[in-house]
């Protein structure tokens, strides 16, 4: 059983497609990440599916009951990119409130640990108006997490936080999928998604682009990659570019350089044994630019192909 | 249900919605109770204590039902469209609880704050009245009527500010409901004015559609005509002109209320129930 498989989901605001039949799976247990420009369709497709907008057309199942069901909003937590709790209640009486709408009990213990969880220890007898935006955030994560949830729906879930937050996040995240649990991840910052997601969609217009797991989108295809290697005879190199023509040579200081070729991933290992065997000390392999960053704009047609 | 409803009472509780509403309640009555100390009893002419109770009770039931019109509107015209501007509905929602009885609990929970409010003020004025110028009132079931007509009075506010606070932006809203129970007032005086001075047809034709657009006035001028009504003292009513209660009202308008009621609020369910947030 998949966490959700949407068919076809369709939202139109007023003759504007917000979402164009948009078909996903998500496998239970995956941190799945939603990619996606401004006004692409992601909030309104997680809304969607957590029922704060009526679908046009299509249909969802949501952890294997219809997604117009009560039944799975159960098990699922959701986290709003507006994300604002009342703020004349404690974060201790947010959580309760929360467990309430659930119906299931939520021990002083089990509160305090939620709270701890999210840096917010300390903090559940302080009103949510005293809240700084991040701590807000911080709440919400806790609120998403009440009733203990199967699926949890995170929509930009570090935009108020600070670096430390966003660490805390990623660790987070990390800890729900070792628990069993599935995120949906909807998120701007592509640098956490690639930390920390199994499968990824990028939609653009409404429309899927693409589905697939994280490796397969960031290393497909053929990328550019920096080797950087020692000092070498003056014809260790001589005939490599015969079998990668891509090859370019830079050579720095005292003898070291730094090698820059396009080439698909698999042929890295080829490419150093080939390096080693010639005598050529290598250092260091990386990708030569942040590696979704690019896959993303490249898929959008936002930069132009290296 | 009772997680929104129970949340709801909070909510007025812990914004001092509750304290500023009963002090300030607490304020018009002292000062109601003042203004009747200081203007005193008539002199001794038959009849004219009774007139005076009246009268200024009737003053008094006037300000009452602005008041509750006022209070009610106030108090739900944010319940909606306010907690979807600023996000906090958006966490609700995806909760297993059914956007009716987010609706249902909302309802009940500030319309109990409504009903003890419009309690306090009503029999505030009229125990006030009776200290100073003895029983006024006619009969205990007349009085009891008269409570219940307020206490709709306030529900029919309440519950058309409910069905706008899910159809449009708080502000918008309430301007429209509050206009609308002015225009209900106006309806109404022109048909009590029909009736006093030339009872043609159009005077109550406007009356009969105001009152059934918003039935708030129908409803204030029926707890008049209980209190104060010519069976209580032929001829009270009619001195009070426009203002007063020469053509109450029967018991249709009480039916009719309930079902507005009960119509508004199946609306309000609907339309938030289809409401994208």
């Amino acid at each position: 059983m998949k966490a959700i498989q949407t068919l076809g989901l369709t939202k139109r605001y007023r003759g504007r497609l917000a979402c164009d039949g948009i078909s996903l799976s998500v496998d239970q247990g995956a941190i799945f990440g939603l990619l996606g420009p401004n006004g692409a369709g992601k909030s309104t497709l997680v809304k969607m599916l957590v029922g704060l907008v009526n679908p046009s057309a299509g249909s969802a199942r949501v952890l294997g009951f219809s997604f117009r069901e009560l039944e799975p909003r159960r098990h699922v937590g959701y986290l709003p990119e507006l994300f604002r709790y009342q703020p004349w209640l404690t974060a201790e009486e947010v959580l309760s409130y929360h467990a309430g709408l659930l119906k299931k009990p939520l021990s002083d213990e089990a509160r305090e640990a939620l709270l701890a969880r999210v840096g917010l220890e300390g903090r559940g007898r302080e009103r949510v108006k005293g809240f700084s935006k991040g701590m807000q955030q911080r709440l919400g994560l806790a609120a998403a997490l009440v009733g203990d949830p199967a699926l949890i729906f995170l929509d930009e879930p570090t935009s108020a936080l600070d670096p430390i937050g966003r660490y805390e996040v990623s660790r987070l995240l990390r800890e729900l999928k070792a628990e069993g649990r599935t995120v949906f991840l909807n998120s701007h910052l592509l640098s956490d998604v690639e930390k920390v997601c199994d499968g990824v969609a990028l939609i653009d217009g409404g429309q899927v682009l693409y589905q697939g797991s994280l490796d397969e989108a960031i290393y497909g295809g053929v990328r550019q990659y920096r080797i950087q290697i020692g000092s070498a005879q003056p014809n260790a190199l001589d005939g490599l570019n015969a079998d990668w023509p891509s090859l370019v040579v830079q050579w720095g200081a005292r003898g070291s350089g730094d090698l820059h070729v396009n080439l698909l991933r698999d042929q890295l290992p080829k490419l150093t044994a080939a390096l080693v065997s010639r005598g050529v000390d290598v250092y260091e392999v990386e990708p030569d630019h942040s590696s979704l960053e690019d896959w993303f704009l490249h898929r959008l047609g936002r930069k132009d192909a290296d | 249900m009772g997680t929104v409803l129970r949340t709801s009472l909070k909510e007025t509780l812990r914004k001092r919605l509750m304290v500023a509403a009963g002090g300030l309640t607490f304020l018009f009555l002292l000062l109601f109770f003042l203004f009747l100390k200081w203007v005193g009893k008539p002199v001794d002419i038959p009849g004219s204590t009774y007139i005076a109770g009246l009268s200024y009770l009737y003053l008094g039931l006037f300000a009452a039902y602005v008041m509750i019109a006022l209070f009610a509107v106030l108090l739900f015209v944010a319940s909606i469209s306010g907690e979807i501007d600023d996000g906090t509905l958006l966490a609700i929602v995806p909760r297993p609880v059914r956007r009716s009885s987010i609706i249902l609990g909302k309802w009940i929970g500030l319309g109990v704050v409504v009903i003890v409010y419009a309690t306090i003020l009503f029999f505030g004025l009229v125990l006030i009245d009776q200290a100073q110028y003895g029983s006024i009132v006619g009969t205990f079931g007349g009085l009891m009527a008269a409570y219940s007509d307020f206490l709709l009075e306030g529900l029919v506010v309440a519950t058309a500010t409910l069905l706008g606070s899910t159809l449009t932006a708080t502000m918008t809203n309430g301007i429209v409901v509050s206009s609308a129970v002015l225009i209900a007032f106006l309806g109404g005086a022109l048909e009590q004015l029909g009736a006093l001075t030339n009872p043609g047809p159009a005077f109550t034709i406007i009356g009969w559609v105001t009152s059934l657009l918003v039935p708030t006035d129908a409803l204030y001028r029926r707890a008049l005509y209980q209190i104060l009504g010519n069976h209580v003292y032929p001829g009270a009513v009619t001195g009070f002109g426009p203002f007063g209660a020469v053509r109450p009202p029967g018991e249709g308008m009480v039916f009719y209320a309930m079902l507005y009621i009960i119509g508004v609020l199946v609306l309000a369910i609907w339309s938030f129930r289809v409401r994208d947030l």
